[in-house]
This record gives C-alpha cells, sequence and structure tokens, in this order.
C-alpha cells in the first residue's frame, strides 16, 4: 500500500530527499546534506526559513525600496515598531497556514481501499464534503465569489503595506500643487481624491475593509455562537429548556431591529455608564449585531435539531452510550451544518450593510474608519465631489454583492435541494 | 458525584445567585427613618432677664426686645458662641421691632415709635422718635415706609426714608388692639383681636383702602404670608392658613390645632415655624396650605414668645430664659402632603433643600446615600432575569413532570387557575401603584386648579415652577414587590407548558353545556384556533412588558437631557437644573419612572415630548402617516413588478430570464439603501437632471391646512378653484418630494418579493395538480394564472401582515437621507438629543405592531392556507 501510494503521489522535496538518502547511502564527507534534510524534515527548518524570509522581504527590503510604510503605523511614533509586528503576525500566520495545510496532506489520504460484500476491493465513495466542492468547483459564480471573498479578505488584512497614505494624516492637504489639498479629484496620486479634510479617499476607502470585515465575520460569528448554542439546546432537551428559550427567541424576534440597535449603539457609545464609552466602535456594533441577530437562527437550529432527534441513528447513538454532548456536537450539528453556513455567510453580508446603515446615520466614531460614515460625511460635498460618497458606497455594494453571491453559491454546493 | 449532591448544590447556587441579585437594592437604603436627626435641636442659650416680647435677626445678630433694659443685640454669628454685645435702654414695654438698613424700629408703649441706629451693634444710638398716644404694637418696614399698628388707631403708615425724622403719610383706623402686621407687593396684612385679618391695599401710602376681612373668631397674634396664604396665629386656635386667591374674600384653608396661645409666628421654606404658650415650638409643613401637618415640635421648658427663624436656624424668644438658638431641620414625612396621604407604597424622599438668597444657590441635603443609576440598573437587570429564570424552572418541572402531566385536566385547571390569578394578581398590583402614583399626581394637579396652591420651587424667582414635588426614593416597598412578583408569576403563569392547542374534552365541559348559547360558547372556546389566538394574546403580554423594560433601561442610561436641554442657555443655576429634572420626572429612580411611563402608556398618553413639549400621541400619528405614504406606495410598486418577475423566472427556469431576474434581486439585495438613493439623488435631482427635488419635502407655505375646516367649507361652498389651488399645491409638493424616496425603497423590496415569488411559484409548478391540468390539457396561461398563481400568493399576503412593522421600522435611514419628515427621521433625531418620550413611544408603537403583525401573520397563514395546522 505503501508503495502504491509513494509511486503515484507526487512527493515533497523533503520526501524525496529522504527516500534518496534511505535507498542510496550518501559518503560520509557528504553527511551534512543528510543532517540538513533531516533538519529540513524534522525540525521544521523550512518553516523557520520561510518566516525569516517573509520577515526580511516584507519588513526590511521593501521599506527600504520605496514602499512608505511611514503611515502603516498611523502616523504615531511607534509606526515603525507596529509594522514589524504586522509584519510578524503576517509571516506567522502564512507559516501557520501552511504548516496547518502540510498535517492536514500528511494525516488525511484520499485514497482509500474498502472491502466490498461481494469480497472486491473498491475505492470508498467520496465524502460529503468532497461532493459539496465538486458541485461548488463546477459553478463559475461560485468560485468568482470565492475569489472574491477571499481578496477582500486577504486585503483587509495587507492593505496596511500598499495603502500610499496615512487614512487619518492629513498630509494631501499640504500638497495641492501636486494634486492633493482639500476635495481634490480623483487623480493618479490620490486615485480616490482627497476628502474634506484633506484625507486621502483611497486610503481610507482600503483602511475602511478593515472595519467592514471586521465588524461583519464577528457578529456574524457571535450570532452564530449564540444562536446554534440556544437553538441546539432548545431542539434537544425540549421542556423548559424550550420554552424559555423560544420565548426569548419570540422576544428578540419582536425588536425592531434597527430601531434597537439605533438605540443599542447610542446607550453604548454616548450613555450614562461612562466604562462604556470606552469600547471601540467596531466591538460595540459587532455585540449589538450578535446580540440581537441570532433569534432566526436559533429558531431555524432549533427546528432542524429536533427532527433529527427523532431519527433512528441518533437513537442507535444513544443505546450505544453516547453522552447527550456527543450526540449534540458530534451527530446532530453536522447534519444541520448546511444551513447554518448558509445563514451565516448571509448574515456576514447583512452586518456589513447594518455597520454602514448604522454609521451612515451618524451613529459612528469619528475616530473610526468605516465606509457607511465616509458617505454620511461626503453628503455634503455631493454637488461637487460625487466620488466621496459613491466610493465608499460600491465599496459596501461590492462586498456585500460577493457575500451574497457566496451564500447563493454555498447554498447550492452544500444543499441543492435547498435553492428550489 | 451523587446526584442529590449535585441538585442540593444547584439549589444552593440559585440561592445565592438570588440573594446576590438582591443586595445592591439592599445596599440602597433600607431604613431612613432611624439616620434621621432630631428636628429641632437646641444650640445655646443666652441668659436675657426679664420679659422678652419680640426678637429680630439681621446680620448675624439677634435684636432681643426686653421690657426691662431694652433692646438687647446679641451676637450669634456662630451658633456655638453667642454673647451680649450691646444693649440700648427703653423705659417702658417695647413690643415689636423691625431691622432695616442698620437703623431698628422699635415699637414701644411708652413713646410709639423709635429708630434706632445698629450701625455698630456694640453701641447703639438713638436716631428719632415718633410719638404714638397709647403707644403702638408692632412695626413692619419696606421700601421706606414704616406700617406701625396700635390699639386706638389701627394702621399707620410712616415715611422713614430719613429715619431720624418719620413723618405720618395715612392712616386705617381700625378699632381694637391691632396685634401685628405684613405687608407683601403692597399689601398689608393686619391682624387684631377682635376680627382677625384685614387685607389692605397699600398701594397709595397716603390712603390705605381695604380689600377684604378674614373673622378668626379669636384673637390673632400674629400673621405671615407665603404665595396666596396668609397664616395667622392666635389665642385657642393655633395655626390657620387663610386663602386669599381672591383676596376681597379670604376663606379659611385650614387649622392646626395648638393647645396655649400662640404668640410667633415665620415662615421660611415651605414651613411654619411657630411659637406657643404652653409647650414650645412647632414646625407646620404648609407644602399643602390644604393640609397643614407637623413637621418636628420641640418642648421648651419656658413661655417661648417670639421668634426668627433664618438659614436653618430658628431664634426663639423665651421669657424667663433668654434667647434660645435652635437648629431646625423640618422632617418631611408621608403625612406632610395632605390628601396625598395614600403613598404608601414608595417611601418618600427625606431630603433638606435650603435657598441661600445670598448666594442665590440652592442646596439639596439628602439624608440618603446616592446610588449610582448604574448599580440600579445592574441590579434591576439581574433581579429581573434570576427570579424570572428561577419562577420559570420550579413552576415548569413541576407542571411538566410526575402524575399532573398523565392528567392533563388537572394540569389544564391548575394552569389555568395560576394564568388567571397571577394575571388578576399583576393587574391588581399594577393598578394599585397606579392609582397611588396617579392620585398623588391628580392631587397636585386638582389642588392647584381649585385653590391655586402656592407651588414649591427652589429658586423663588423661578417663573416656570415644578408642581410634581414629591419624590419617590430607593426604598421599595410592598406595593412595588406585589406588582414584580404579578408580573412574573402572570410570565410563569403563561410559560407553562400545558398542552393548550388540544380542544379540552374534559367531562366537565362536557357537562356544563349542552344547549343554546353555552354550547355555541363551549364550540367557539374549545375551537383550536381561539385557544390559539388566545395564547398568543397572552404571550404577547409578557413579550410587550420585557421589551418596553429593556428599551426603558436603555433610553434612561443614554445620557442627560436635562443638561443637553440647559446647553446654551445663560446664567443656569443648579435651582434650575433641578426644577427641570424634576419636571421631566427624571428625579425618581427608573422603576418608577418605569411604571408611570408604562401606566400612562397603557392609557394611551405617550407622555410629552422634552424637545417640543407636544404631546407624543399628537405627533407620532402624522408621523405614521408620512412614513406609511412612502411605505405604502413602495410596497404596491414592488408587488407590482416583483409578482409577474418572479412567476416569469419561474416559468423560464435556468434561462437568461431567470439569471437576470436574480441578478437583478442579488443587486437589490447587496445595494445599501442609502447608496441608492445618493446615487438618485445626484442624477435625478438639483445636482443633475433636476427633475425631483431631495429633501425639504412639506415646505410649502400653503394658505391653510388641506385637511382643515375652512378648507373644506371652500369645497362645499363650490369655491372649487380656489380649493383645489390649496389642495394641488400641498399634494404636488408632497408627492414631488416621494418620488425619490419611494424609488429606493422599491428597488430594496423588488428583490425580497421577486425571490419569494419565484421560489414559491417553483414548489407549486411542481404539484401533482399542476400536472394533472396538464394532462388534462389546460393552456399553459391557465395553468400559470388560474391555478398557479393563487398558491403564489400565499406566502405573498402574509408578508402584508408583517409589512406594517417592518416597514415602519425599516424607514429610518431612507427618511434621513431624503429628509423626508416620517417616523424614523424623527425617531433619529430623537435619539441624538435624548427626548426620551418620544424614542419610548416610538418603539412601543412599533413593537406592538410588530407583535400584532406576527400574529396576524399566522391567522392569516391558516386562514389562507387550510393545510396548514395549528
Amino acid at each position: 500500500m505503501q508503495r502504491v501510494a509513494a509511486e503515484t503521489t507526487k512527493l515533497s522535496f523533503a520526501e524525496r530527499l529522504d527516500e534518496y538518502l534511505v535507498e542510496n547511502r550518501l559518503p560520509k564527507s557528504m553527511s551534512w546534506v543528510g543532517k540538513l534534510a533531516i533538519l529540513w524534515k524534522h525540525y521544521y527548518l523550512n518553516y523557520i526559513v520561510e518566516f525569516l524570509g517573509i520577515v526580511l522581504v516584507v519588513g526590511v527590503i521593501v521599506p527600504l525600496f520605496g514602499v512608505s510604510v511611514k503611515n502603516v503605523g498611523f502616523g504615531s511614533a511607534t509606526g515603525w515598531y507596529m509594522y514589524f509586528i504586522f509584519v510578524v503576525v503576517l509571516a506567522l500566520i502564512w507559516v501557520g497556514a501552511k504548516f496547518a495545510w502540510g498535517y492536514y496532506k500528511r494525516t488525511t489520504s484520499k485514497k482509500e481501499v474498502i472491502i466490498a460484500k461481494d469480497g472486491t476491493l473498491r475505492e470508498r465513495s467520496p465524502s460529503q464534503w468532497s461532493l459539496v466542492w465538486r458541485r461548488y468547483s463546477k459553478n463559475k459564480v461560485a468560485i468568482l465569489s470565492g475569489v472574491l471573498v477571499i481578496g477582500i479578505t486577504i486585503l483587509a488584512i495587507v492593505y496596511p503595506i500598499i495603502m500610499p497614505f496615512s487614512p487619518v494624516m492629513t498630509e494631501p492637504l499640504f500638497d495641492a500643487w501636486n494634486g492633493g489639498g482639500s476635495l481634490a479629484n480623483p487623480n493618479l496620486k490620490y486615485p480616490g481624491g482627497t476628502d474634506v479634510l484633506g484625507r486621502d479617499e483611497f486610503s481610507r476607502l482600503l483602511a475602511g475593509s478593515e472595519v467592514s470585515l471586521t465588524v461583519g465575520v464577528f457578529s456574524s460569528i457571535l450570532a452564530v455562537l449564540i444562536g446554534v448554542t440556544l437553538g441546539a439546546l432548545a431542539g434537544y432537551y425540549r421542556g423548559w429548556t424550550e420554552e424559555i428559550i423560544m420565548r426569548l427567541t419570540d422576544m428578540f424576534l419582536a425588536l425592531p431591529f434597527l430601531v434597537i440597535a439605533i438605540l443599542a449603539v447610542s446607550f453604548i457609545r454616548r450613555g450614562r455608564l461612562v466604562f462604556l464609552r470606552q469600547i471601540p466602535q467596531s466591538i460595540v456594533i459587532i455585540v449589538v449585531l450578535g446580540v440581537f441577530g441570532w433569534a432566526g437562527l436559533c429558531r431555524l437550529v432549533s427546528a432542524n435539531t429536533r427532527q433529527i432527534y427523532n431519527l433512528d441513528y441518533v437513537n442507535a447513538a444513544r443505546v450505544l452510550g453516547a453522552s447527550n454532548r456527543r450526540i449534540i456536537l458530534v451527530h446532530i450539528l453536522p447534519n444541520i451544518l448546511a444551513p447554518i453556513i448558509v445563514i451565516a455567510t448571509i448574515s456576514i453580508a447583512g452586518g456589513i450593510l447594518a455597520e454602514a446603515g448604522l454609521t451612515f446615520l451618524g451613529l459612528g466614531s469619528p475616530t473610526t474608519i468605516s465606509w457607511g460614515q465616509m458617505v454620511n460625511d461626503a453628503q455634503t460635498v455631493l454637488k461637487t465631489n460625487p466620488e466621496l460618497a459613491l466610493l465608499p458606497g460600491f465599496a459596501i455594494f461590492f462586498v456585500v454583492l460577493a457575500f451574497n453571491l457566496l451564500g447563493d453559491a454555498l447554498r447550492d454546493a452544500l444543499d441543492p435541494r435547498l435553492r428550489e | 458525584m451523587d446526584k442529590s449532591v449535585a441538585i442540593s448544590l444547584k439549589i444552593v447556587g440559585f440561592a445565592l445567585i438570588f440573594i446576590a441579585a438582591f443586595v445592591p437594592l439592599y445596599g440602597l437604603d433600607f431604613d431612613s427613618t432611624s439616620a434621621e436627626p432630631e428636628p429641632i435641636v437646641l444650640e445655646n442659650t443666652q441668659i436675657i432677664v426679664g420679659n422678652l416680647t419680640a426678637v429680630y435677626y439681621d446680620g448675624g445678630f439677634a435684636y432681643v426686645l426686653n421690657s426691662d433694659s431694652g433692646l438687647v443685640i446679641v451676637n450669634v454669628t456662630d451658633a456655638q458662641t453667642i454673647d451680649i454685645i450691646g444693649i440700648y435702654s427703653i423705659t417702658g414695654s417695647s413690643n415689636g421691632i423691625f431691622v432695616a438698613d442698620n437703623v431698628a424700629y422699635i415699637a414701644d408703649t411708652n413713646t410709639g415709635l423709635q429708630t434706632v441706629d445698629v450701625t455698630d451693634p456694640t453701641t447703639p444710638t438713638s436716631l428719632g422718635t415718633y410719638s404714638i398716644a397709647g403707644g403702638a404694637n408692632n412695626v413692619y418696614v419696606l421700601n421706606d415706609y414704616a406700617y406701625v399698628v396700635d390699639s386706638t388707631i389701627g394702621l399707620q403708615i410712616l415715611d422713614v426714608s430719613t429715619p431720624a425724622t418719620p413723618s405720618q403719610e395715612g392712616t386705617y383706623s381700625i378699632s381694637g388692639d391691632v396685634n401685628s402686621v405684613v405687608v407683601q407687593e403692597d399689601v398689608a396684612y393686619v391682624v387684631d383681636s377682635t376680627v382677625g385679618l384685614h387685607v389692605l391695599n397699600v398701594s397709595d401710602p397716603t390712603d390705605p383702602t381695604l380689600i377684604g376681612t378674614y373673622e378668626a373668631g379669636n384673637p390673632v397674634y400674629d400673621v405671615d404670608v407665603q404665595g396666596d396664604y396668609a397664616y395667622i396665629v392666635g389665642a385657642n386656635f393655633g395655626l390657620q392658613s387663610v386663602n386669599l386667591t381672591n383676596p376681597e374674600v379670604p376663606i379659611f384653608g385650614n387649622q392646626y390645632d395648638v393647645s396655649g396661645d400662640v404668640k410667633g409666628i415665620d415662615i421660611d421654606n415651605e414651613h411654619a415655624y411657630i411659637t406657643d404658650s404652653s409647650y414650645g415650638l412647632h414646625i407646620v409643613s404648609i407644602i399643602n396650605p390644604v393640609v397643614l401637618q407637623s413637621a418636628g415640635s420641640y418642648n421648651t421648658s419656658a413661655e417661648s414668645v417670639a421668634l426668627f427663624v433664618i438659614d436653618g436656624y430658628a431664634y426663639v424668644a423665651e421669657s424667663g430664659t433668654g434667647l434660645e438658638v435652635y437648629s431646625v431641620r423640618p422632617r418631611y414625612n408621608k403625612d406632610s402632603f395632605g390628601n396625598l396621604v395614600e403613598i404608601y407604597s414608595f417611601s418618600v424622599d427625606y431630603r433638606l433643600i435650603t435657598y441661600d438668597s445670598a448666594d442665590n444657590i440652592t442646596q439639596a441635603r439628602f439624608l440618603q446615600a446616592e446610588t449610582p443609576s448604574s448599580i440600579i440598573i445592574l441590579a434591576a437587570a439581574v433581579w429581573f432575569t434570576i427570579l424570572f429564570a428561577l419562577m420559570a424552572i420550579v413552576l415548569g418541572q413541576v407542571f411538566q413532570s410526575g402524575e399532573l402531566k398523565s392528567r392533563g385536566i388537572i394540569a389544564d385547571i391548575a394552569g389555568g387557575i395560576l394564568l388567571l390569578t397571577s394575571l388578576v394578581a399583576a393587574i391588581l398590583a399594577m393598578n394599585r401603584s397606579m392609582i397611588i402614583a396617579a392620585g398623588r399626581y391628580e392631587a397636585i394637579i386638582s389642588g392647584q386648579d381649585a385653590i391655586t396652591f402656592s407651588p414649591i420651587t427652589f429658586n423663588p424667582n423661578d417663573s416656570n415652577p415644578a408642581f410634581f414635588n414629591i419624590a419617590l426614593t430607593g426604598t421599595i416597598e410592598p406595593g412595588f414587590y406585589l406588582f414584580v412578583i404579578g408580573i412574573f408569576v402572570m410570565l410563569t403563569g403563561i410559560f407553562l407548558p400545558v398542552d393548550w392547542q388540544k380542544p379540552s374534552d374534559s367531562t366537565m365541559t362536557r357537562r356544563v353545556g349542552e344547549t343554546g348559547v353555552i354550547k355555541w360558547i363551549k364550540n367557539v372556546a374549545t375551537l383550536r384556533l381561539t385557544t390559539y389566538i388566545t395564547r398568543r394574546l397572552l404571550t404577547l403580554i409578557p413579550l410587550f412588558i420585557a421589551i418596553c423594560v429593556m428599551t426603558f433601561v436603555m433610553v434612561s442610561g443614554m445620557g442627560d437631557p436635562v443638561t443637553l436641554l440647559l446647553l446654551g442657555k445663560q446664567r443656569v443655576t443648579e435651582a434650575d437644573r433641578l426644577n427641570l429634572t424634576r419636571k421631566l420626572g427624571l428625579d425618581q429612580p427608573i422603576y418608577v419612572q418605569f411604571v408611570v411611563w408604562f401606566y400612562n402608556l397603557l392609557h394611551g398618553d405617550m407622555g410629552t415630548s422634552f424637545q417640543s413639549g407636544q404631546s407624543i400621541n399628537d405627533m407620532i400619528g402624522g408621523l405614521v402617516w408620512e412614513t406609511l405614504k412612502l411605505q405604502l406606495a413602495s410596497f404596491v410598486f414592488a408587488l407590482l413588478i416583483a409578482i409577474p418577475l418572479g412567476i416569469l423566472a419561474a416559468k423560464n427556469q435556468n434561462s437568461w430570464i431567470d439569471s437576470a431576474a436574480s441578478a437583478f434581486a442579488l443587486l437589490g439585495l447587496s445595494m445599501p439603501i442609502f447608496v441608492f438613493g445618493l446615487l438618485l439623488i445626484y442624477i435625478f435631482s438639483g445636482y443633475g437632471l433636476g427633475w425631483f427635488p431631495a429633501a425639504k419635502a412639506h415646505r410649502v407655505p400653503a394658505p391653510m391646512p388641506v385637511f382643515s375646516d375652512t378648507n373644506w367649507s371652500l369645497f362645499w361652498s363650490g369655491n372649487m378653484s380656489t380649493w383645489w389651488a390649496n389642495v394641488s399645491e400641498r399634494l404636488l409638493d408632497s408627492m414631488l418630494h416621494m418620488v425619490l424616496p419611494i424609488i429606493a425603497l422599491t428597488f430594496a423590496s423588488i428583490a425580497l418579493y421577486t425571490r419569494l415569488v419565484r421560489s414559491t411559484m417553483l414548489e407549486v409548478l411542481r404539484q401533482d395538480y399542476i400536472l394533472s391540468a396538464r394532462a388534462n390539457g389546460l393552456s399553459e396561461r391557465s395553468i400559470t394564472w388560474r391555478h398557479a398563481f393563487r398558491n403564489v400568493l400565499i406566502p405573498v399576503v402574509t408578508y402584508i401582515g408583517l409589512f406594517l412593522a417592518t416597514a415602519l421600522a425599516g424607514a429610518p435611514i431612507t427618511e434621513t437621507l431624503f429628509t423626508w419628515p416620517g417616523l424614523g427621521f424623527k425617531y433619529v433625531s430623537a435619539v441624538i438629543l435624548l427626548d426620551f418620550p418620544m424614542i419610548l413611544g416610538t418603539t412601543a408603537l412599533l413593537t406592538i405592531l410588530i407583535l400584532l403583525g406576527n400574529l396576524i401573520t399566522d391567522i392569516v397563514y391558516v386562514a389562507v392556507d387550510p393545510r396548514i395546522e395549528l
């Protein structure tokens, strides 16, 4: 079996080296190669080298050659430290992702042979997720939306590197002869023009993606956490648990969402409880959207859980002595994952829209860069500089569109029946 | 772990949390009476031998009249160390003294009026005299005129602009002994021993004229005036308040009985201080002049004759002892509000408010420690949650498990009884609290209406006094407990997992109704739909209360509207701030505010706006209509576009039409409404094509409102052209302004309806009856529109139920963008301006609409689609 796998799959450089060293003994004078190979393979030298390489290239060489990073730390004196920390985190993410991928590849083998009833060897039928992936990859729109979402996410992470100016400093204001100044039209130096205070609109657009994505994703995660937990509990444990949770759900469903969100945000941001004002705006909005947005999901999860609860395999698991926690986590949740994923994706879009709406209404803090806030600020100069309002507006639109498309595509891929 | 151990641990844990939730509330103040100091405390005594007759205080010195030695000046700057610093001897007995501008005016029996220079209190020197035959009894000085009363003439008005040579201006004769006089604003209040009170007009000092008299029936010794009431004291009756709202006919207000003769009265800050010959010193609350209540008393050792009260100190002249200095601190007890005695469900705030006229500062000293509102909010929140959870758990467990479950009817009856009793208990408790609160308010208002009682204000110069002066404070008393417990019992009663959906099939119901009306009632009552609707309606109540509590807590913590309202005003004193806080009702603890607001809400009164002072009821109707105009139009347009589009897409599944419709829907779903609106504004309004206006709706100055009687009279009288001109101007303006918002809203909602219609249509087209229709050879058009379309309408119809609520709630962004004067726009500005009643009113209205909308949706769903079971 091992041989078959070795022949058919493409081996990595380290593995091939390893194999070579096993098969053909090297002369003693070249033992360092072996040591290096062992280091490379078993002591994760490659990860260290890649990590240092990224830090060196992005953290030292890129700033040395032209790319302005003085705005990365948002103009503060500690900008360099901030930038370096940022680069280290970036490199860590890269190395971590690579390690995880390698681990996944090493531990899971795609092809398994099973013995069928008639005694022949057969390939195992594809797993559910590979089927999902197969359906997903067939859909061009799905691929496009996936690429868009991944691209936007990467952009929201690495934007400090490609951002030409600081989004909060007003340096372009004093650059009127070279295309800057206040309310400059878009030009090559300032691709989005400048706003009333003379800040670079393009940099602000890039910086705004961070808040939008953070709010959208984390509010969705929060809502899913609350909704799925409560929904699964209600659906599984029936009785008074269900009664309490469902009445709570009723209450949250009966709240006029936007109205309450406006109230809650201004309660936290400007209220009497002064210590609440310390909380950053994005976290406030995340919490508000998450806390007031879980009810629909909860109801859905509870209904699905109740449905699956009565299936035979759950009873079988129970008979085998599985604990309630195991039944919920291992047997029920994976089976209701499809609608949860779809709703989570669509609620990311909803979260981004809601954040934009709230900040558009002037509830955001002026120190946070947010697309909705930018549209709100630009309303007064709509006549002369429509791009100031429309650029962030369309940025919201495209991000929301990408997530909506992804949600639709995931729905089609995860459960084709849902489409109809 | 043993199971019983685990359970007992859980119980202990719950109990601990439960107690912990109570602790902050207990920490507030539960026994304020124990901390209360004595109302009158003797501070110091200055022994003065002889018969004392009068006392006056001016600038840190007490001027005491003594029949033996004359005028004694006592330094009372520090109450702890007082001593005599000057003596001015007068032959004969002196009766009254008044000090103004460093001149003491002394009424004595020998000469009449003497003026004494007390610029240097250590050496008082005589300035001049004005002889009155038979001597004078008392004197009052105001605006360079001395008002002297005696036993022969009555009232004499003397010009004392030069105190050395007083000259007579005018007289008013009163027979008998005239004992005292007080002058306020050109009106002199004279009391005598034979008649009682004379009210005189002294605007012309040369010719005093009588306005009215009040017969006391007993000798009256002294008088003081505050607001529209005169307070007289005398022999055999104690203290009387006299209503002078109509000075021509003074009427009896109330009487405070004191045994013995009362010789002196002084009023300071809502309290009358009187001295009686047998007992001593009394403080009488005159907050409500119609109901005089004791606010403290002190038994003096000797006979007290006269007193002067200022700055929390009472200077009392006592014959035999001398001058005694008391610190006074009136007790505000429950009874001091007179006919508001009913307020026993909340304890009353013990606070002493002193007004320092020299510094123009109002000082409020609270006997209770002030507790930050955040703690109250926190405690209340934890308390509510724990109590609710605990009761729900206990009752739920009891009724769900064991024998009761198997006997459905017992659970049914028990649940029903519990529900009913808890409902009644809650309503009774709530009503009780409400009646108390409302009664208090009504009493104040009615008292004001009937007798124009003087408002209690901290700042005498304040023209906007607060009537709502009674503060309820941190102690929760049985009424409130009953209220809260009632609500929770009600909640738990509703949460009981009794099977409501089945018609109760017990023997009892079978026996009861066999014929006629009872049978019909039985049938209707046991219908599933009836029980369903009843149950849903019952669950709405706690939901609504819970949401209201939540929003109320949030709104109360949103900021300080008083500061916002006073922003930009000139010369705002602390007194103004206090007055405004009280007027808005914000000085009360949050749960009292909630109770009052909720009571008013249930009675259809949402309060008045903090900003404009308008009634929210009046405002919100117009705002809802404005919002509905937009939303209804966009709803209709959206349906008109979405239904054909959805059906078309479903009929041509996977064709380019389908893709285009889906893409269009996706665009509408993803486009933020304000971006689309901005785009519309940029293209179609003044910046671009200039076809439609983008803002400033309803600002056309029309000659008269469209829906007014005058305009209708034009219509009925046949003056059509004027009428139409009037109407069309407004109408056209409104319509033009509506175009862009409607397009934006329609675009946003088309997406939703298109998707809905498409998916329903696909589902319907897959049904068997469509297949059979097709097999029978019906045309596609007939199948689509006659057979499938009706079923497509089911989800659309149900959306109408939700329409109202979602429409009203979804408006803020669009309306803010287009500055459309609707509910959402006003709501956002109310949030920014901290207009609490407006925010609360809007949220309450929206909540009700959403709750009812949900209910209607479910019912309509059943009505439209018989396949669905409840």
